[in-house]
């Protein structure tokens, strides 16, 4: 009885003129941004491993020079990008991809591509993503917004209850008609990206996370579409509410919701952040400056590292000895800050998913960059990877110094074949498990979305209309 | 003729919808200025605290060096000493918020407000990068996006049904019937609801800019050029509407079909355009031209560190020998500034080809952009409102380029001392040049924007003129009720 109703809910959809239309504008459409993702990911994926490749070169290429010379010449890395970014580029457009390693300073990753673009590129580009969240919606409207209302109308209402069908299996029926659409563009978008990522994108659960927290939003739309359209009295009422609806879901709460969140947990800008930075430096984090102890027992906890005797004939440069010592203090005052800033980001990000109360869209796009790998999240993951790997960088050439020249020895050069004990920056993207962890909020949220437009369709309307119309 | 619009009036006021939507957009208008002054005026107190941090430096500085002059303090060594450079080598530069800037944040959440510059690396504008993206991605609520994207949906909100409705409850022939012209008849119907809403916008942008930036704003320029697009751009979306309206044979088709339009001339031609022009323009990548810009530097690196091998490069304060003679150390410190600031003008050389060929793309890019954007009255407004917020792409890249070219202008002042072998004293101090951005002028820009979105304007007049023609009409409207 059901896929008969479904059976004819598409049959009257596909004589109208405006669906076909529609329909085929959307397929064009959903088409086109895949193309564009899957070139623009080919292309950054080759100037990436170029760029890679030539600062590698670069780096090797020194001739003999003070280790320490070396760490300040320093060398950059790339950030890579997810193939999860062929389905949604997310923020990636927003983060630097960039980052500078050198002695002494952690340097956050920069020129994010939207910064060298024009006004235009702030209304973003097409990607599959953009395609399901905010035109699949739209063509649900379009195509369902009368699929109570219009037979209210038509008086068609009365004749099918005539028929002795429950209103809960028509209501079903009408139900599975609405989803079967964006189901289809889903599979379409999603598997096309999956293919296009030349099956690199190798974690199911990603993919999975994406299929769930999709169909729930849909599922959550089509409730709503069939509560809307049993609770107006008029077709073009129906279409009314729904567009505010989804314009207000889409377009208004997510600004605003990001904008509070800007507002009840303002960010230091850099140059307040490098003050501070440069403050902690100076005066110690909590106003007790470094002291020559302090100093002497980092450089007393890197020899026992190092397995060498704190003895004052010890064989190490102590002027590299003290130089690592003051970048471990360095590292505490920096993974000090820049917890601030995450822990910052957080509270805003806590704010917008708070905020999803107002627009299932809200979880659903903040989900699909999550599990694209493309949300803040991964970006701090690669400037974490940068920072540990910076890390190690200034200390295998502080090491170098210290065990292979004489204190005061700033003459000391090193052989050129010590730069290719530096190891090459290979990004590994955050576990799968982590990405889940986070987005269990969003589901969480879709959840109780469709929780509510369930009890709201498939409980209150049979109650409150039912066949009486 | 003044019956049927005391009859409309009295509609309008009894539907409540009108007065309903209208004071929603003002409210709207309102809440989004203020949301926006609020992060404006936060950006312009985080400037001012890091300005007045800056100054406390300096005058520190300059007690330090009046310490030294007078002999009342000594350094053992020129790199601690305030005369020395290294205590004057940086210099920090703004970005300025015009009194307007709340109208539209545009590009303005990309880039940091306060920039450091120094002699020992180059002056760039690299973006934002401890700040949340998200907010980037979402953009903000300001009346910019009120404007924009909200203003068509209120227009086409209030104006869909006009015909439709009319037809629907089988009024419409006997309006007609009266002794009134179609388009007479329509449009006294339009003025009825979209003279009020056009008059309250206005005067909402009037209390938004006075309660800002205070009376002396709304007897500028600006604001006349504001409120004239805006009436423009509501004129066009009026227009289509009224076009559609016509066309659609029901009040769903046209809401449909309006809401189709909205999205195509404010998501997907952007969108799409933005993406196109990638492709025809792409900006050289920063991956690349990072790689090439080391690639570029090398050599003269190289040659550098040879030049430079006494100084240890890095830290030519470990180079410095306390008990040497006075002479000496001026001679090394001399020394090392000489070739350090010529090393830097010598890599500043060789990278500016590749930047040159950066901006210049950028530069194609956006004239392509521009041109297209003339058949989008969404990025028209979206532009203008930029323009007069100081926020645009252009704003942002006048602004790069002239940080780039005051960087090269302090090293080259620095470069200069240590030829002439002089250190800094507090007479010489006022010399240091100062940060002032030379204003841009988007008047012709305007004046272009105005008129082409006067053209489209006419165009759609045309339209409606011949569509509401008496005799084409009626013709239709009898056809459409015999179906």
């Amino acid at each position: 009885m059901i896929i008969t109703v479904f059976r004819k809910e598409w049959l009257q959809s596909l004589r109208l003129g405006r669906v076909r239309w529609l329909l085929g504008i959307a397929l064009l459409l959903a088409f086109a941004s895949g193309l564009h993702t899957f070139s623009a990911y080919l292309n950054y994926q080759n100037e990436h491993a170029l760029a890679s490749q030539i600062s590698r070169g670069d780096w090797l290429s020194q001739e003999a020079k003070n280790p320490h010379s070396a760490a300040h010449y320093g060398l950059f890395v790339f950030k890579p990008w997810s193939p999860g970014s062929l389905f949604d580029p997310g923020l990636l457009p927003f983060t630097g991809t960039t980052a500078f390693v050198e002695a002494h300073v952690k340097n956050d990753a920069v020129h994010a591509p939207i910064s060298d673009r024009t006004t235009l590129a702030r209304w973003g580009s097409l990607s599959p993503a953009f395609i399901l969240l905010y035109l699949v919606p739209l063509l649900m409207i379009a195509i369902h917004f009368d699929t109570v209302s219009g037979e209210r109308a038509s008086q068609m209402l009365k004749w099918t209850a005539t028929t002795g069908l429950p209103f809960g299996k028509w209501l079903a029926g009408k139900w599975l008609a609405i989803i079967v659409l964006p189901a289809f563009f889903l599979i379409l978008c999603l598997g096309g990206s999956w293919l296009a990522a030349g099956f690199t994108w190798d974690h199911p659960q990603l993919l999975f996370g994406l299929l769930l927290g999709f169909l729930l939003f849909y599922a959550v739309l089509a409730n709503l579409i069939l509560w809307v359209s049993a609770f107006t009295k008029t077709p073009s009422s129906s279409l009314l509410v729904l567009l505010a609806v989804w314009i207000l879901m889409g377009w208004a709460v997510p600004k605003v919701a990001a904008n509070m969140a800007e507002i009840q947990h303002p960010a230091p800008s850099l140059a307040e952040l490098r003050q501070r930075i440069d403050a902690a430096k100076r005066d110690g984090l909590m106003g007790d400056a470094i002291s020559s102890e302090r100093l002497t027992e980092l450089a007393g906890q890197i020899l026992k590292e190092l397995g060498i005797e704190d003895t004052p004939d010890a064989a190490v440069n102590r002027d590299a000895l003290n130089m690592q010592a003051g970048e471990a203090y360095g590292y505490e005052i920096f993974d000090h800050f820049y917890q601030e800033v995450e822990s910052n980001h957080e509270q805003q990000r806590q704010l917008c998913l708070t905020s999803s109360a107002l627009s299932p869209l809200l979880p659903a796009a903040m989900l699909s960059m999550a599990f694209s790998q493309t949300d803040a999240h991964a970006h701090w993951h690669f400037n974490r990877a940068v920072e540990l790997y910076r890390r190690e960088f200034v200390e295998i050439l502080n090491r170098e110094m210290m065990l292979h020249s004489q204190t005061g020895d700033w003459g000391y050069h090193s052989h050129p074949s010590t730069w290719s004990k530096i190891p090459e920056f290979h990004y590994q993207s955050q576990p799968p498990t982590q990405t889940w962890q986070r987005a269990k909020g969003y589901l969480f949220s879709l959840s109780l979305w469709g929780l509510l437009t369930s009890v709201l369709t498939f409980w209150i309307v049979p109650a409150r209309w039912g066949w009486r119309g | 003729m003044l019956t049927l619009l005391r009859l409309e009036f009295l509609k309008a006021y009894r539907q409540k919808s009108l007065l309903f939507g209208t004071l929603s957009f003002c409210m709207l208008l309102c809440i989004a200025a203020y949301i926006q002054h609020h992060q404006v005026e936060r950006l312009r107190n985080q400037t001012q605290a890091l300005e007045l941090a800056a100054q406390e430096r300096l005058k520190t500085s300059l007690d330090k060096l009046k310490d030294v002059e007078a002999g009342k303090a000594t350094y053992p060594s020129l790199w601690d000493d305030p005369r020395g450079y290294y205590t004057w080598h940086e210099v920090s530069a703004n970005m300025p918020l015009p009194p307007t800037a709340f109208w539209a944040m545009g590009q303005r959440d990309l880039f940091e407000n306060v920039h450091t510059l120094g002699i020992f690396k180059g002056a760039e504008v690299a973006g934002k990068a401890i700040a949340n993206p998200l907010p980037m991605l979402w953009g903000q609520f300001d009346p910019a996006f009120v404007l924009v994207y909200l203003m068509p949906l209120f227009l086409i909100g209030l104006g869909f049904r006009l015909i439709g409705e009319e037809t629907r409850q089988g009024t419409l022939p006997m309006l007609l019937s009266q002794p009134i012209s179609s388009r007479r008849f329509f449009a006294m119907k339009t003025a009825v609801w979209f003279l009020p809403f056009l008059a309250a916008t206005c005067l909402s942008l009037l209390v938004c800019q006075t309660f800002v930036a205070g009376m002396g704003s709304l007897a500028t320029w600006e604001t006349t050029v504001l409120l004239g697009f805006v009436a423009l751009y509501a004129t066009f979306w009026l227009l289509t509407t009224l076009l559609l309206a016509r066309w659609c044979s029901s009040t769903a088709s046209a809401a449909l079909g309006l809401v189709v339009c909205w999205m195509v001339l404010t998501v997907i031609l952007p969108k799409t355009t933005a993406t196109f022009s990638d492709r025809i323009y792409p900006i050289p990548s920063r991956l690349l031209l990072t790689g090439a810009q080391r690639e570029a530097t090398r050599d003269v690196q190289a040659e550098a560190n040879k030049l430079l091998a006494q100084y240890y490069v890095d830290h030519p304060e470990l180079a410095d020998e306390p008990d040497a003679p006075v002479e000496a150390s001026l001679k090394r410190f001399y020394d090392y500034y000489q070739k350090t600031l010529t090393v830097q003008r010598e890599v500043e050389n060789q990278v500016l080809p590749l930047k040159e060929e950066f901006y210049q793309q950028r530069t194609r890019q956006q004239a392509f952009e521009q041109t297209l954007s003339y058949v989008m009255p969404p990025v028209l407004m979206q532009q203008l409102l930029n323009y007069l917020a100081g926020s645009s792409s252009q704003d942002q890249l006048h602004f790069a380029r002239y940080l780039e070219s005051f960087g090269t202008q302090w090293r080259n002042h620095f470069q200069r001392l240590a030829f002439q072998k002089t250190l800094i004293s507090s007479q010489n101090l006022a010399d240091l040049p100062t940060f002032t951005l030379p204003e841009i002028s988007h008047r012709d820009r305007i004046g272009n924007m105005t008129l082409t979105m006067a053209m489209l304007n006419l165009l759609l007049l045309v339209g409606c003129w011949l569509g509401f023609a008496d005799s084409q009409f009626r013709k239709d409207l009898g056809a459409r009720h015999h179906d």
